[in-house]
């Protein structure tokens, strides 16, 4: 106990000086194994950390924190070697039970892992887990002449003599004549060992050590032989032993010693697989390699200025129907989530700066918040996939989802932004403070390589909160794993770019380049955008028996009258938007055929307000929705079985529509989940009616805010969610090449091709680990694609909603209808309380006359910068110089002698 | 060796675990960049949430932590004084703090002197500010109300109630008093923890006058039932008759208390009550709902992260009589008017800026209210959006009667949310200001509020029968001359000879419809005289099936009429929601079930009825129903609420009157004496519900069966 804390101390002794020699030769430990113009590439080979330098300015960007030893206060044992690893994996067990592994921990230490210079960048394969465990090195009974020559022979003599210390040398030979045998308990004595009895070579045993000795030989005989209790032995399970000298190992081994007879054995190079052959020819029961070994690479490459980082989807190999030895079942061990590069750029405690995340808007995290009483930050991209399990639309403690595959750090005047170039799908973005886990603050993607739910064996398909231990409950995984790469691009900031407006304004270039964006043309009035709610259903009885029946709110008539008038009060810029306008309403029919519905009118309607958008020049969107299916009818051309998309519990998977506002129950109505595999003829089909209508416009509902897998049993039919995603973008493509698209929402993958974005977040989630929302999706967009937030005379925020328009450059947005909007009552539309066109209509166009007046002449200029003044107070600065302050205050303030009064905004020309 | 090691580790972490709690979370938090974590709502008469927009977002956190006072973690009651000060008094350190309207920190009372000594408050769990700008503390731990001037110099100290009359306070009484107000002469009302007794009254001078307000113990019939076989023993292990206790009370201008009852697994329906000075609660519940808080809720029994119904901790009166109460189960805001009507809601428990996590006091600061987080040791400032502006404008500019502007408000409030049913009811009382009652019956129709629709409809009623006097005597005289004219004509076999004329003998299908009709008319007859009626129903073959039928339809279809045409006042069925066929089968289901049950045990018995005998006879004796409740659907609607026990007597009357008839009619088909017949009449009812029971043994077994057969399926197909 004293000579382990002694030693203890020591090594405490040796990492103060191993840390202060570390500080001074900061990159020591690092070879540099790639360059080019721009950035050095190195790797320390001990551990596999990476570390960039930028050629002009020598900054460092480090993969785990250098000062970790110094630094890290709260982490200790393994916490404190997740620090030092790249790549972090989970995988569940037979069981259920979840199980977490580190490239450091679970491979580097276990030396169980191969650099590879690759050109512009370098490849490390990990092997997770021990192939062979310490004790399997060791053999428990060996034969004289083997461990000689092949153990001992290889050792110093000081471990030599260590060695021989911890085995007894065995023989056994005929019983002298007179000689009694050892009585052993259990069994037979004289059956099994006949006239033989075990000699002691090596030493003097007392009676009762020997007797323990041989229990334990014939013990592990036992266990070797597979027999159920120790008088199953035979005579014949000793014979191996008769007359060859063994040695045995020691029933007392102090367990301390173990670590050095396993280094031992391991320096003398005597592997598990001769430890096998000895086990058997003894009857001992063989040690065999872990199944518990996971495979993975990590690449990282220069790309000109950037750091690419790659995970290969064909580097990742985890066991699947494999043969347990030790059990003898058939193993899988579903990997189920990587996490890459948990620790690039952590700060630590002393620095200050921020977290970026794409929360909504966007938002940033205080370094050092000290929050560290709540949960760690993790949401997916691009939201739920809904078809892991039921679940409802609007989740009431989800108000914003992730949108932007990307995140950044800024620690003092360095920093990164990170961009997920292939895998997004999949990836979570996680953030964390220091203080929860360890002393860092870290953001970070992890990426559901296997997606995972449990599924209640409870035959309802309810919701439930599957959390709750009384409940029988399985994990159920995803048939295959995710075989695409995972591609991490990090965009190396410091400097003056390093805040979340460069962020903003690297991801709008990097977007710009790599889509080729263009510019919005300036066309005097900034665009006015109407949402027309065509028609709804409800329930009503028809002839006395309840019946779902449509009901017109605007039909194509009334839509005309809506927009002559908007015309007359000098709305010229006007874009319609028209949901609802297809046969069904707003939930419509399956749209692989598209009709008009009847009681909005019919063709000749809807013709002559084709020619009120053109000859006016203004644009109309009218509205589906792809990949949700609201209605299944017997003779459309959905299919269930073939069209429906399926949850991981297998059956068809579906959402839940109602939200109850008060229980936050779901209700009874559901739609289907359309499998992304069918996007494809569902869009043909569609076009083929939909191009005689010549609309010029098209609004998607769901394909910028709903990306969905389709987890089928059949391990080729499965469509994980990257796949689902690349079929979203293939229509995207499509339907871009012929027709202007409005989308909602807006995930990354839809702004190359889409010209408006309605309901984008112009707020970021109420987390509380949260301390400020930005409008990152903003400034990454203006100028180049139009976008508006929720309808305003709908919006939670409405009073709000006007300034935020101001401040984040977005266009005004109302959902109208020409009904009264008391026909949404007593139906499930009924969230939409302020419809009818006329209750807004003046304030709308009041709200239109002041925003244009500052806003025209902006559409077009990119934001450069979005700064915060004062409490409640923000400019947005324009690459004109134009600068528009918003005082969210009650109160006017004063900034650089502009007045700006109460809730109220003012524009600040820039210099031209 | 565990334990030394153990000892420094565990007061670090606890001291690391302060340290985190004090720090500030919320620091100068613009809660314009979040999006508000809540929806609103309001419930409609048919108890259906309604989503509204927002009245309320929040607009400031106040962090006490931020402030660097010593020990001020767990602050526990929070007060806005008339001038708008708000108190704060906090449970850990004892502490008082009190800020300006501004938020600026005016000051911080740690202690005070009593009687030349230093005295502290030791856990306080109440505040209360009166109109002098006082402070009365509920100091818990000392088991005293304190009386402070605002700079914390000492009043009085009002310690243990000492009665003036003996047996006034129960035995074993502890006193710990949490809640406290006082009215504007100074009289002192205290809540004590655990006490069921009610308020505890003092008066100015700190004398202990008795209690008040005792919350009702009011068993339900089940209870009651439960009472009579319940041993001792069992009584006392169910805690049923235990009465509820008060969480918290506020005192309005008027010296009215305003008190809230936390519900606990169920409902509590008093859960608001309003107090007058001799302890009758006066608060009026003329709602779609009781002031209860959330109707629709999730039980124990569902997956939802809150489950239970809203727990009321804290109460606010603000003008015109409505009142705020904070529900600290889900942590919403329920506001309701002087009528109970409720105007709107918002907030949540969660962990977002802008909901709160432990919310345990709420008042108002002006238009705004203020609510106070005790686990993450902040105050919430919501501030009220013009939604919930413009329904408070409405009530001020009907209270100082100005109903244009109100009818404006009200009619801006349903722009804003054409699902709020209470802008109608608004709408209508304005309207009815200004005599105009068409319109205000419109409006309380479309408000779905019936008894202001009731007063509507009487001034109306007058109205209409004052204008057109003359018109409906006329009218009434020349119905009269009608029917006696043709009765007259009935007479002179006037109508007999028209229908001779077109020779229906000649043509069977008018014979046969002669027939039934004629048997139909017989019940006419039957109603009045059972006894033969029933008897030459039977043998006489005087009714026939067809005609049995055709009554039973008119008895469906008289049902349907009633369902959706009795006067708005009696009916509170929703009309859009109608379904013929289950109208049609809750008529035919109990019917025919009858008629069944009735014929298999009377086979038994040697009854005489065959089945069809039965089914004739039960059908003829409707025929009251048929009879009564058109006209009195008819009548309904020109009837008011006060009117009501005259149609519901005749309601009442109807049902009774078939019942006669269908105990009459078994009687004379089976020809059984009184006795057995009364017998067989019970021990049919008893068999309809020996059926009904099977049936839903019966569905829950196939129902039990497939959920069985559905896991197996299940665990294979998951397994594998």
């Amino acid at each position: 106990m004293l000579s382990s804390r002694f030693s203890r101390n020591i090594l405490v002794l040796l990492i103060v000086i191993f840390c202060s020699w570390a500080a001074l030769a900061q990159i020591s430990g690092f070879d540099k194994i790639a360059e080019n113009e721009y950035l050095i590439l190195y790797i320390n080979n001990k551990t596999t950390e990476i570390a960039v330098e930028e050629k002009a300015s020598g900054e460092i960007w480090y993969s785990n924190p250098p000062d970790r030893d110094k630094m890290e206060t709260r982490a200790r044992g393994a916490a404190r070697d997740v620090m030092v690893s790249q790549l972090k994996i989970v995988f569940f067990d037979m069981g259920d039970k979840m199980y977490e592994m580190n490239s450091y921990r679970d491979a580097v230490l276990n030396e169980q892992y191969k650099i590879t210079a690759l050109e512009n960048g370098v490849r490390v394969d990990y092997v997770f887990g021990k192939e062979w465990n310490d004790d399997d090195f060791v053999p428990r009974i060996i034969a004289k002449e083997k461990f000689e020559e092949e153990v001992l022979a290889n050792l110093s003599p000081f471990d030599r003599d260590f060695i021989l210390d911890q085995y007894h040398l065995i023989n056994m030979v005929e019983l002298e004549e007179g000689e009694e045998l050892l009585s052993i308990y259990g069994i037979n004595t004289e059956e099994v060992f006949r006239n033989y009895k075990i000699e002691f070579l090596s030493r003097k045993l007392s009676e009762r050590d020997q007797r323990i000795t041989i229990q334990n030989i014939l013990k592990e005989i036992v266990e070797g032989r597979g027999y159920y209790s120790i008088n199953g032995i035979k005579h014949e399970d000793l014979v191996p032993l008769i007359h060859s000298p063994v040695y045995v190992q020691k029933h007392d081994i102090i367990p301390w010693d173990k670590e050095d007879i396993n280094k031992a054995f391991k320096e003398a190079g005597y592997h598990p697989l001769k430890v096998q052959e000895d086990h058997a020819r003894f009857n001992y029961p063989l040690p065999y390699e872990n199944v518990r070994n996971f495979e993975l690479a990590i690449e990282y490459y220069l790309d000109g200025e950037d750091l690419l980082v790659r995970v290969p989807g064909d580097s990742i190999v985890y066991p699947v129907n494999v043969i347990d030895h030790t059990t003898g079942n058939t193993v899988t061990l579903p990997l189920t989530t990587v996490e890459v590069l948990p620790y690039f750029e952590a700060a630590n405690v002393e620095k200050e700066g921020y977290i970026f995340v794409p929360d909504g808007s966007g938002a940033l995290i205080n370094l050092n918040n000290n929050k560290t009483n709540l949960v760690p930050y993790k949401k997916q991209i691009y939201g739920i996939d809904f078809s892991t399990q039921p679940i409802r639309e609007l989740q009431p403690f989800l108000n914003e989802k992730i949108y932007l595959p990307v995140y950044g750090l800024k620690k003092d005047d360095k920093g990164f932004l990170a961009i997920v170039e292939e895998g997004e799908s999949i990836g979570n973005i996680n953030a964390e403070v220091a203080g929860m886990r360890d002393s860092y603050n870290k953001v970070y993607t992890s990426y559901e390589i296997i997606p995972r739910t449990m599924v209640d064996l409870a035959a309802t398909e309810n919701l439930r909160d599957t959390t709750t231990l009384h409940r029988l409950a399985i994990n159920m995984y995803q048939s295959r794993n995710y075989q695409g790469d995972i591609k991490v691009r990090f965009k190396l900031l410091k400097g003056e770019e390093t805040d979340y407006s460069g962020m903003a304004r690297i991801y709008q270039e990097y977007l710009v380049n790599k889509y080729n964006l263009s510019k919005i043309e300036d066309t005097g009035n900034p665009p006015f955008l109407v949402e027309l709610i065509g028609a709804i259903d409800k329930d009503l009885p028809v002839m006395g028996v309840p019946r779902n029946v449509t009901v017109p709110l605007t039909t194509y008539e009334e839509a005309n009258i809506i927009i002559e008038e908007l015309l007359n009060e000098g709305l010229d810029n006007l874009v319609i938007k028209y949901t609802g306008w297809s046969k069904g309403g707003i939930r419509h029919n399956y749209p692989d055929n598209v009709k008009l519905e009847k009681k909005l009118g019919n063709r000749k309607d809807f013709n002559s307000l084709l020619k009120t958008v053109e000859e006016n020049d203004l644009k109309l969107f009218p509205d589906i929705a792809f990949l949700n299916v609201y209605r299944d009818k017997v003779f459309d051309g959905f299919i269930g079985y073939r069209d429906n998309s399926r949850f991981l519990s297998r059956r068809r998977a579906f959402i839940y529509e109602e939200f109850n506002p008060s229980s936050h129950q779901p209700g009874d109505r559901r739609k289907n989940i359309l499998s992304a595999g069918s996007l494809d003829k569902l869009v043909s089909n569609f076009l083929s009616d939909y191009n005689k209508l010549d609309t010029g416009g098209l609004s998607l509902r769901y394909m910028a805010n709903q990306v969905n897998a389709d987890f089928r049993v059949g391990v080729d039919e499965v469509i994980d969610r990257e796949q689902a995603k690349n079929h979203i973008v293939t229509q995207l493509e499509r339907l871009s090449a012929d027709y202007e698209l409005l989308v909602n929402g807006g995930n990354a993958y839809s702004l190359p091709y889409v010209s408006y974005i309605t309901n984008m977040p112009l707020y970021s989630d109420g987390n509380i680990l949260l301390d400020r929302g930005v409008p990152f999706f903003q400034m990454v967009l203006h100028g180049y694609i139009h976008y508006t937030g929720e309808p305003i005379n709908l919006a939670d925020m409405s009073e709000l909603q006007y300034l935020k328009l101001i401040e984040t450059g977005a266009i005004p947005y109302y959902r109208w209808s020409y009904g009264p909007s008391s026909t949404v009552k007593k139906s499930e539309f009924d969230d939409l309380y302020s419809l009818h066109y006329k209750d807004t209509l003046d304030e709308a166009l009041e709200f239109y006359q002041r925003y244009s007046s500052i806003m025209s002449s902006l559409q077009s200029q990119r934001i450069i910068e979005h700064n915060q003044l004062a409490f409640r107070v923000y400019e947005t600065v324009y690459e004109n110089g134009d600068r528009i302050i918003v005082n969210y205050n009650r109160d006017q303030v004063e900034i650089d002698g502009h007045i700006i009064p109460g809730e109220d905004y003012r524009l600040i020309e820039g210099e031209r | 060796m565990h334990k030394v090691k153990m000892g420094p580790r565990l007061i670090f972490f606890i001291s690391l675990l302060i340290i985190l709690f004090t720090l500030p979370l919320f620091a100068e938090i613009d809660t314009t960049n979040f999006k508000v974590p809540y929806k609103s709502y309001t419930f409609d008469f048919w108890d259906e949430p309604m989503p509204a927009p927002q009245p309320y977002l929040p607009d400031k956190i106040i962090q006490f932590s931020a402030l660097g006072i010593d020990g001020f973690s767990s602050p526990r009651d929070l007060y806005v004084s008339k001038d708008n000060r708000i108190y704060v008094v906090d449970g850990s350190s004892g502490k008082i703090v009190a800020f300006d309207q501004e938020w600026n920190l005016l000051n911080v009372i740690e202690s005070f002197e009593n009687e030349g000594e230093v005295d502290k408050l030791s856990s306080p769990n109440g505040i209360f500010v009166d109109h002098e700008g006082n402070i009365y503390v509920a100091d818990t731990g000392n088991k005293r109300v304190v009386h402070l001037r605002p700079d914390g110099e000492l009043i009085k100290i009002i310690g243990y109630p000492e009665p003036e009359v003996e047996g006034i306070l129960p035995e074993n009484f502890d006193y710990k008093p949490v809640k406290v107000a006082a009215d504007i002469s100074g009289r002192l009302y205290v809540l004590s923890e655990d006490t069921y007794e009610g308020i505890l009254q003092f008066d100015r001078v700190g004398q202990f006058q008795g209690f008040i307000g005792a919350p009702m113990v009011k068993p339900s019939l089940w209870d009651r039932f439960w009472k009579w076989f319940a041993t001792e023993e069992q009584k006392s292990r169910r805690a049923y008759f235990l009465p509820t206790e008060y969480s918290n009370i506020d005192i309005d201008e008027r010296g009215f208390i305003y008190a809230t009852i936390p519900s606990g697994d169920r409902v509590e329906d008093d859960a608001v009550r309003k107090l007058n000075p001799s302890g009758g609660d006066v608060l009026r519940r003329n709602g779609f709902h009781r002031p209860v808080g959330d109707i629709d809720y999730p039980t124990i029994w569902e997956d939802a992260n809150i489950t239970g119904p809203s727990t009321f901790v804290d109460i606010a009166v603000q003008d015109y009589d409505i009142y705020n109460v904070l529900d600290r189960n889900r942590g919403r805001v329920f506001t309701y008017d002087n009528n109970g009507y409720l105007l709107y809601t918002f907030g949540y428990r969660l962990e977002k800026y802008g909901a709160m996590v432990s919310p345990v006091a709420l008042d108002t600061l002006g238009d705004h209210i203020l609510i106070l987080d005790n686990r993450h040791n902040i105050i919430v400032v919501y501030r009220p959006t013009d939604y919930a502006h413009s329904i408070l404008a409405a009530f001020e500019y009907h209270y100082k009667g100005d109903y244009d502007k109100s009818t404006e408000m009200w009619e801006k409030v349903l722009r804003y949310n054409t699902n709020n049913d209470l802008a109608y009811t608004g709408l209508g009382r304005a309207a009815m200001r200004l005599d105009d009652f068409a319109t205000a019956m419109e409006y309380f129709k479309l408000g779905n509020n019936r008894d202001d629709y009731s007063d509507a409809l009487s001034y109306y009623r007058k109205e209409v029968i004052g204008d057109n006097f003359n018109k409906i005597v006329s009218i009434i005289v020349l119905i009269v001359i009608l029917i006696m004219v043709l009765k007259r004509l009935r007479k002179k076999g006037v109508f007999a000879r028209i229908i001779e004329r077109t020779r229906w003998q000649e043509k069977p299908i008018l014979v046969k419809i002669k027939s039934v009709y004629d048997s139909i008319k017989y019940s006419r007859h039957l109603i009045f005289h059972p006894f033969d009626g029933f008897w030459d129903l039977k043998h006489e073959n005087r009714g026939s099936l067809p005609g049995a039928i055709v009554i039973l339809i008119l008895v469906c279809l008289t049902y349907v009429f009633t369902r959706q045409y009795t006067g708005f006042i009696f009916n509170a069925n929703d009309l859009t929601e109608l379904n013929i066929v289950a109208e049609f089968l809750s008529v035919l289901v109990p019917f025919l079930l009858w008629c069944l049950v009735n014929w298999s045990l009377t086979t038994l018995v040697e009854g005489k009825g065959t089945f069809k005998d039965i089914f004739i006879a039960t059908a003829y004796a409707l025929t009251p129903i048929i009879i009564l409740y058109i006209p009195l659907t008819i009548v309904s609607n020109f009837m008011i609420a006060e009117e009501g026990a005259f149609f519901y007597f005749f309601l009442s009357l109807a049902a009774i009157w078939a019942a006669f008839l269908v105990y009459f009619g078994i009687m004379v088909t089976h020809r059984f004496e009184g006795g057995k017949n009364f017998l067989t009449i019970v021990l049919t009812i008893a068999g309809m519900l020996f059926v009904v029971f099977i049936g839903i043994l019966f569905f829950n077994l196939a129902e039990q069966f497939y959920t069985f057969v559905n896991e197996i399926y299940l665990e294979i197909v998951y397994r594998l």
